[in-house]
């Protein structure tokens, strides 16, 4: 398994009465080469979900294995050699005052010691420029400007080759389109699908929208209240509409009684 | 001439601390405090080994190496207990003191008789003057540190630096501890600082404990100065910036210095620029949420607030320079005095005034046959050598030293105008000559510490049986370390008596002390010759009437304060003799053929009043001997005559 989550709790505002569980005793496996989609509405734990694989948050009990290996203590940079993440905001997965090939090389160190040697030299700007070359967005001849000069679609464009420039085995993806307007949220979405397929990726990747959830990736898994309620493999994914999905969480409306304006307001949030 | 490269020279060897500043402030946005510690502890550790007879070259690195510990503490703090950056800097200074001290063993250390730089470059000097040959040494020093800083910044290892601070997310998600390169950033940027600290000891003849207090500001000041010289994110552009920003800022103190402004104010003058380049570059943030009213008049209006300040301070420069120039007759025949004092003390003051008292009675008129010009350091240590550099270029025909610290800073520098010191307790550990006779050609003056035998003597007539004193000093001025010495080695001859000693850093902590004294169950307060507890008298004087426990001291200025009694010399009358010398080079003597002086006069002086509330056996010999009394609420003193003396040192008459 490239990630297993064994018994996963993890809970908030521990000992005070406002307690609650993020996570409840969620416990998951992931094949290498699968890409896993995560839905679900608000504060249902799947952001959470994938701050506990990336080591960003600590799970209170349980264990997280990733490539085999126990990782369940390790803070998120020790977990940098094998997995690599992008954000949903543009500002986080960019040093805006350093150039795009620098933030490049950064990447490109992912896994390396970094010693006071020059590795930017010409071979690797031009690597770094075929590689920029493949975003189709000609930031090739700007690989000197600073990358708070770009816009949110190319900061995360740059963001996903950052994350794969070294190929990791797990790639996370938080909600990566959602700030980006529709036209340039489907030219990266393109793009990830592209970099996941092309280097066989593990890939987990929470969205909001149960389109993208449908149109990405092999495997569904649905979150509520820090449980996952429903895992729907490939086989069955492919026979999925979004009003499947809509009666799948119309099926919790009726458990947890809820009212008609909340289930619209669903729909409004992410169909 | 001489001051601007001298100014320049200082600003390169502080250059060196900003350049650390501007990795810490600049890359991980931290003003770290630590500097005011570990540029002191770059300095004394140096400044130590170089006394032990190391290479002054080879200290460099040890004095990096002390930087940078003082710099890990202080990271390895803020990241590993989350304390903040500002308080963990804060807390590793405060610690430094006092290893500062154990490093040093004293409170200051001259390296005025030992090999430093300055020597080595002397002797390969091609025959250009001292300070230009230096300049230009040091400029090609520069250079290289600014393409090697450069390098590094530009390495991989230097922009994962950067990206730690620019984006503290991003780097760790690739593979990177945010807080091991905070860490090492810290570190890097405090061996700076220790490099720096031990260059300017070195540079200016002396390490001291107090040498490293307002690093912080001044560095920042550089730092910022550098990013308004250079803008944008070129990392060579702002490795120069840095580099120019340090000198800038020491021109501007020579300039300050130059026409004759206060250098007190001087620090005034930093913070407010400070202040208002951070505001500006607040305000021209352009991701702040907040867009308040007073933020974008701010912003709109930035550069008429910098033209505001800049008029202001151009106005009061030239209203000064005026004030000046009108004040000054320049024409040839005048000797032009140049007086360097320390700080605003009292006893310093004392001392300047009988001897601008005495030169008049001598019949010496300003701007008749003299130009008296005073330069009061107030409290800065690196201003001394500033001003000294100032009053050559002035033409000074003889220099006056008030204190240690401002005597150190002379005669490191002046080998060819006569200097004479005043009020300095050992001149020989400064590094002046060997004994009264064998000193430097040019130097002369009056020293002295008070004899803090006698004082016990008196107490144990007073006193029969095994008793306890107290006393309470600063280790951190030199004076001091010479006067406990005194005290320590005296009190030996005097087994019943025992000493209990309370160590206080500043006048805050003297009540303090006192009050552990006194629960010590103590007969007396003896008190030597000490800075901090002298301003802080009242604070002792409290605790004496609380207990009844009388006060000894070996300052006579003590007596209308609440003193018992008092046994020694006036500084009032060092300044005096200190006059009579000068008296005699300007005469034509040479400084060379006048021996030091001890202090001419010792005062003895008794609070009759205090004597008959605590019920006290004086012997009246005593009382008939004492020239200075308080009785029934009013101080009295008899007059006296100081003898003056001939270049044999023999007494001839007594004068007026």
């Amino acid at each position: 398994m490239m990630i297993a989550l064994k018994n996963i709790s993890v809970r908030f505002n521990t000992g005070t009465v406002d307690e609650v569980f993020a996570l409840k005793n969620i416990s998951l496996e992931i094949g290498g080469s699968e890409f896993v989609t995560v839905i679900g509405t608000n504060g249902s734990g799947k952001s959470t979900l994938l701050n506990v694989v990336a080591g960003n948050i600590m799970a209170d009990e349980g264990q997280v294995l990733l490539n085999g290996r126990d990782m369940t203590r390790l803070p998120s940079f020790r977990r940098a050699d094998v997995l690599s993440r992008v954000f949903q905001n543009p500002y986080m997965s960019t040093a805006p005052d350093m150039s795009i090939a620098e933030n490049l090389l950064m990447a490109w160190l992912r896994g390396k010691t970094r010693y006071p040697r020059f590795s930017l030299n010409k071979k690797l700007m031009a690597l770094f420029s075929d590689r920029l070359l493949e975003l189709e967005m000609g930031l090739e001849s700007r690989m000197h400007n600073a990358a708070g000069t770009l816009s949110g679609g190319q900061r995360q464009a740059v963001t996903l080759l950052m994350a794969v420039l070294q190929k990791p085995k797990i790639l996370l993806l938080d909600e990566h389109t959602a700030a980006l307007d529709p036209k340039t949220a489907a030219q990266v979405s393109k793009l990830t699908t592209r970099f996941i397929d092309a280097g066989q990726l593990t890939a987990l990747m929470v969205t909001h929208s149960m389109k993208q959830a449908l149109e990405m990736g092999s495997r569904i898994i649905m979150m509520h209240k820090g449980q996952i309620i429903s895992d729907i493999p490939a086989k069955e994914k492919e026979l999925l509409s979004v009003e499947d999905l809509l009666g799948k969480f119309d099926k919790i409306r009726k458990k947890e009684k809820l009212t008609p304006e909340m289930l619209a307001n669903f729909v409004r949030q992410y169909v | 001439m001489e001051l601007w490269v001298g100014a320049m020279n200082l600003g390169f060897l502080y250059a060196f601390m900003a350049l650390g500043t501007f990795i810490t402030y600049r890359y991980f946005n931290i003003a770290d405090i630590t500097i005011d510690g570990s540029f002191t502890l770059g300095a004394a550790t140096g400044a130590i080994l170089i006394v032990d007879g190391w290479n002054p070259f080879l200290v460099l690195p040890v004095s990096f190496l002390a930087g940078a510990c003082a710099g890990f503490v202080t990271g390895f703090i803020h990241t590993r207990f989350k304390i903040d950056s500002l308080l963990a800097g804060i807390l590793v200074m405060t610690g430094l003191y006092s290893v500062n001290l154990h490093v040093m063993g004293r409170s200051n250390v001259p390296l005025m008789n030992h090999p430093t730089f300055e020597t080595a470059l002397t002797r390969i000097n091609p025959g250009l003057p001292q300070e230009v040959w230096i300049g230009l040494v040091l400029i090609i020093v520069m250079t290289l540190m600014w393409a090697l800083l450069t390098a590094f910044l530009k390495s991989d290892l230097g922009l994962t630096m950067l990206a730690t601070g620019n984006n503290p997310v991003m780097i760790s998600a690739q593979g990177v501890s945010t807080d091991r390169m905070k860490i090492l950033g810290i570190t890097l940027a405090n061996g700076l600082v220790g490099l720096s600290g031990i260059l300017v000891a070195q540079y200016q003849g002396f390490a001291d404990i107090g040498m490293g207090i307002g690093s912080i500001i001044y560095s920042l000041a550089a730092v910022i100065i550098g990013q308004a010289l250079f803008r944008g994110r070129k990392v060579w552009l702002s490795v120069l910036g840095v580099i120019c920003g340090a000198v800038i800022f020491r021109l501007a103190v020579a300039v300050a210095l130059k026409i004759g402004f206060n250098p007190n104010d001087l620090k005034i003058l930093t913070a407010l620029f400070v202040l208002l380049t951070l505001v500006i570059s607040y305000s021209l943030k352009n991701d702040q949420k907040d867009n308040g009213k007073m933020r974008m008049w701010i912003r709109k209006n930035r550069r008429l607030l910098f033209a505001l300040f800049a008029i202001a301070l151009l106005g009061w420069f030239a209203w000064k320079s005026f004030y000046n120039q009108s004040s000054q007759d320049h024409s040839a025949k005048k000797t032009r005095i140049g007086i360097v004092i320390a700080n605003q003390s009292d006893l310093l003051m004392k001392t300047r005034d009988g001897f601008r008292e005495e030169m008049t009675r001598l019949g010496y008129k300003e701007g008749v046959n003299c130009e008296i010009h005073e330069v009061n350091a107030e409290g800065d240590i690196p201003s001394n050598k500033t001003i000294v550099d100032h009053l050559i270029a002035d033409h000074t025909d003889l220099f006056l030293s008030i204190s240690s610290a401002s005597t150190q800073a002379i005669i490191n520098k002046v080998k060819d105008k006569p200097v004479v010191f005043a009020t300095v307790a050992d001149p020989f550990i400064l590094g002046a000559g060997s004994s009264p006779v064998n000193h430097p050609a040019n130097v002369t003056g009056t020293y002295g510490h008070a004899p803090v035998g006698e004082l016990l003597r008196i107490l144990s007539t007073m006193y029969p049986g095994p008793r306890r004193i107290g006393t309470i000093y600063n280790p951190g001025f030199p004076n001091t370390k010479v006067n406990l010495g005194d005290l320590k080695r005296e009190i030996k001859t005097f087994p019943r008596l025992t000493l209990e000693e309370a160590s206080v850093s500043g006048t805050n902590e003297v009540l303090q002390a006192a009050q552990s004294l006194a629960s010590k169950n103590i007969c007396a307060f003896v008190l030597i010759n000490d800075l901090t507890v002298f301003n802080a008298l009242e604070s002792v004087v409290r605790v004496s009437k609380a207990h009844k426990i009388p006060i000894f001291a070996n300052d006579a200025d003590c007596l209308d304060k609440g003193a018992l009694l008092v046994y020694g010399y006036e500084y009032y009358t060092s300044g005096v003799q200190a006059a009579r010398m000068a008296d005699r080079i300007i005469r034509g003597e040479s400084p060379a053929n006048i021996p030091y002086e001890r202090f001419a006069h010792t005062l003895l002086g008794i609070n009759k009043d205090l004597v008959r509330e605590y019920r006290l056996n004086v012997p009246d010999s005593l009382v008939k001997r004492a020239e200075a009394t308080v009785s029934g609420g009013k101080y009295s003193k008899k007059a006296y005559k100081l003898p003056l003396r001939t270049s044999s040192g023999k007494p001839v008459q007594t004068q007026k």
